[in-house]
């Protein structure tokens, strides 16, 4: 039987990188997502007796983080932050800069949340669409048009027939 | 299943397995194309989302939440997002050479200490009892209430020309150095890092902890680990 520190460290080594990538999409700046995942598994810590299988871990993670987010980062306007894509949080790290990845990068920046946050789930992690569905209370088909139009906004954008602005601003 | 449904489906999700889509790729080289680009889209979408983790972050959030559970360690948030973003990064090995610094003279203190016993102790796994460890205690003023575990090697010593207790416990088959300074009244936690040595110094209630291992040996997550299990171990005597 493992205890409750060797439980919720072991959760931190097998997702705290994962939330980081996650919440860093959600919140497009560095700082705001290390909070972001601090939020989260202080609260994981609080309510770790409520997991019951392991296996959930990944999931319920996720929820607890977007729903730390929308609590207290949400109001915030990260969303429309003018942080470029440049100010990736380390240089030690090797990223790819060809341009057809650093255009896409850029696309997804802009690519509204709604699109955005599905496409990070699916293709980081490999969530299926009803794993997706469940963590945002949507039905699947909802779900997968959203991955659907993710993808036709992508293609469309660098095939140059599209350009991608962010709808989620306000309207006048 | 036609051409519309299949990269419908292939849109919303390439990686799912289903028999009529097999099917009708296998019978449409447009489809077998369409499939191909919307993989190689998911491959550069993927290595477009690649994000550099914090160094430590790991141990950052373990830290934290060691510390929210710990009330009597100083809880404001920017000195722990201070300490956590600088953990073993090289501006810590860069503040040990400062003079200035209370927390660097310490450390480049225990550095040079290190070294004196590390090869005696190499070579110790049997454990000492707790009396013998109270009496090291004692020493400086100190006691405990608690079975420290596997302490194999308990004596005092001099840094900086004070008497402190020096212990080394075994963990997980690693050892880690504690030395307890009942002076030094340092406000923050601060780590340390150079290519041979790898620490932690946390306050106690009078005075210093610190837990010192091989960097080539500890992670940053065990040298936290032990840290947590030790920092409310060390009482003032007869206080």
């Amino acid at each position: 039987m493992q205890t409750k520190e060797v439980r919720f460290e072991n959760l931190v080594n097998a997702y705290s990188s994962w939330l980081y990538r996650y919440a860093y999409w959600i919140t497009k700046e560095p700082s705001a997502a290390q909070d972001l995942v601090q939020e989260t598994f202080l609260r994981a810590w609080r309510f770790l007796d409520s997991l019951k299988d392991e296996a959930a871990a990944k999931s319920w993670l996720t929820t607890i983080l977007r729903r730390e987010n929308a609590r207290k980062y949400e109001r915030k306007q990260f969303e429309y932050s003018d942080v470029e894509m440049d100010t990736i949080p380390s240089q030690r790290e090797e990223f790819d800069t060809r341009p057809e990845i650093l255009a896409l990068r850029h696309a997804l920046r802009n690519l509204s949340k709604k699109y955005r946050e599905p496409l990070v789930l699916q293709v980081i992690e490999g969530y299926s669409l009803e794993e997706i569905a469940k963590i945002f209370e949507l039905p699947r088909n909802t779900v997968a048009t959203r991955l659907h139009r993710a993808r036709q906004k992508l293609r469309k954008h660098l095939n140059g027939e599209e350009l991608i602005v962010n709808n989620e601003l306000p309207r006048i | 299943m036609n051409c519309l449904e299949f990269r419908q489906l292939k849109l919303s999700d390439p990686y799912i397995q289903d028999t009529d889509a097999d099917i009708h790729r296998d019978g449409c080289h447009a489809c077998q194309q369409f499939e191909a680009e919307i993989e190689q889209l998911d491959q550069n979408v993927s290595a477009a989302l690649k994000v550099a983790i914090p160094d430590g972050f790991a141990a950052k959030i373990l830290l934290n939440q060691s510390l929210q559970d710990n009330p009597r360690l100083p809880m404001r948030r920017f000195w722990l997002s201070g300490m956590a973003a600088s953990f073993f990064a090289l501006i810590i090995v860069a503040s040990v050479y400062n003079p200035n610094n209370e927390h660097a003279q310490l450390s480049q203190s225990i550095i040079e200490h290190m070294p004196h016993e590390h090869e005696l102790v190499l070579g110790l796994h049997q454990r000492i009892d707790n009396a013998e460890i109270k009496s090291v205690l004692a020493s400086v003023n100190l006691t405990t209430n608690e079975d420290l575990g596997n302490v194999v090697y308990a004596t005092t010593c001099k840094l900086e020309g004070q008497l402190i207790a020096h212990l080394v416990v075994e963990r997980d088959g690693q050892q880690f150095t504690m030395i307890v300074a009942p002076f030094n009244e340092l406000e923050t936690s601060e780590t340390f890092n150079t290519p041979e040595w790898r620490g932690f110094i946390t306050p106690q209630q009078r005075g210093t902890l610190s837990v010192i291992a091989k960097s080539t040996i500890a992670s940053p997550e065990q040298l936290v680990r032990v840290t947590n299990l030790y920092r409310n171990s060390f009482l003032i005597a007869g206080a």
